[in-house]
């Protein structure tokens, strides 16, 4: 039972941070996703200990675990492009591959192959 | 039948992980996957994409905790980003920066349509955000919002084999570019690697979306 509240408890909190991301972004008209302004109010909530750890790492710790698998439904609307893929799959692909080759070796040269601390 | 559709992506979910623990190979990758065997099941029985948006519509409801969700790997890192934060945000900047001008540049070369071209550009940001960027860009917001979801399931698939081929060894590092480069599928990926990837991933998706939304509109008339 007691398990039962925390979850209840972490998903209203995670719920209700991306209800006011969304809303905060639509209201100021700001060009960033709502969840994003979400999980930068949960990381001050946790700072000031506001929100404790204990509330949410059970519900979060499930959520962020199992992240991939919402995305799947989302994915599963490439179906809906088939056409566009015969035509210009190929040339598509390359770019894609490519600039995220580039984007990922730049990212990382920058930010450090093996790190200060590891 | 949206329910049924709900426990039919659960179950495809479960059994794409329980493969890509088995198998780790940019094939069985978990999202590329279980979409893969929906898409598939999808044509099979002739069904449009139309039948299973109810479903995808329900799951997605819990996209936006799930991303918030993220805060909690973040706070527990936060020393450790902290301490890494200059070098972080250059990291972020630049590989936003080099990844759409060189996705435009190639596009532009192989004469992909303006409006794929646009999806390029706004690829690497988290989808929401890519739609809303894309319709400012006078582009095509499904059409933009899908290239995004191909570009972070090629970064799940390649991304770590890429990073691993240039000795990239650094948990910290791994996440830092999965996540700018393939937003929310890469750093779902990076999460399952370490915890610290996951963080960095959720912090440096977050950042490289707020970073690309400046900056596009002011880069895109240089490079179409």
């Amino acid at each position: 039972m007691q398990l039962f509240i925390k979850w209840m408890i972490g998903l209203s909190l995670l719920f209700g941070l991306s209800a006011f991301g969304n809303w905060i972004v639509a209201t100021l008209e700001w060009k960033v996703p709502g969840n994003v302004i979400g999980m930068m109010l949960l990381l001050i909530l946790l700072m000031t200990k506001i929100i404790r750890v204990e509330w949410i790492e059970d519900s979060a710790g499930f959520l962020t675990k199992h992240l991939a698998f919402f995305f799947i439904p989302i994915a599963v609307g490439l179906m809906s492009y088939s056409g566009l893929l015969k035509a210009e799959g190929i040339p598509l692909f390359l770019a894609l591959i490519v600039s995220l080759f580039v984007g990922l070796i730049v990212t990382a040269l920058i930010s450090g192959r093996r790190g200060e601390t590891s | 039948m949206t329910l049924l559709w709900v426990l039919v992506t659960i179950g495809v979910y479960l059994v794409s992980r329980k493969l890509s623990f088995k198998w780790a190979s940019p094939f069985t990758n978990v999202v590329f996957l279980s979409t893969t065997i929906l898409i598939v099941t999808l044509l099979l029985f002739e069904q449009p994409y139309d039948v299973y948006e109810p479903a995808k519509d329900l799951i997605t409801i819990l996209l936006g905790p799930a991303t918030v969700a993220l805060g909690l790997p973040l706070y527990r890192n936060l020393p450790t980003l902290l301490a890494r934060a200059q070098r972080a945000l250059s990291a972020i900047i630049a590989g936003t920066v080099s990844t759409i001008v060189v996705a435009v540049l190639i596009g532009t070369a192989l004469k992909l349509t303006d409006q794929v071209l646009i999806g390029l550009a706004v690829k690497s940001v988290t989808a929401p955000i890519a739609l809303e960027l894309a319709k400012q860009l006078q582009g095509d917001a499904a059409l933009a919002a899908s290239i995004t979801v191909a570009c972070g399931i090629l970064g799940a698939m390649f991304g770590p084999l890429m990073l691993s081929l240039f000795k990239v060894t650094d948990p910290f590092t791994r996440g830092l570019a999965l996540g700018t480069i393939s937003h929310g599928i890469g750093t779902a990926q990076a999460a399952t690697e370490h915890p610290l990837s996951g963080a960095t991933g959720g912090a440096a998706m977050g950042l490289s979306a707020i970073f690309t939304s400046f900056l596009l509109p002011f880069l895109l008339p240089f490079l179409l």
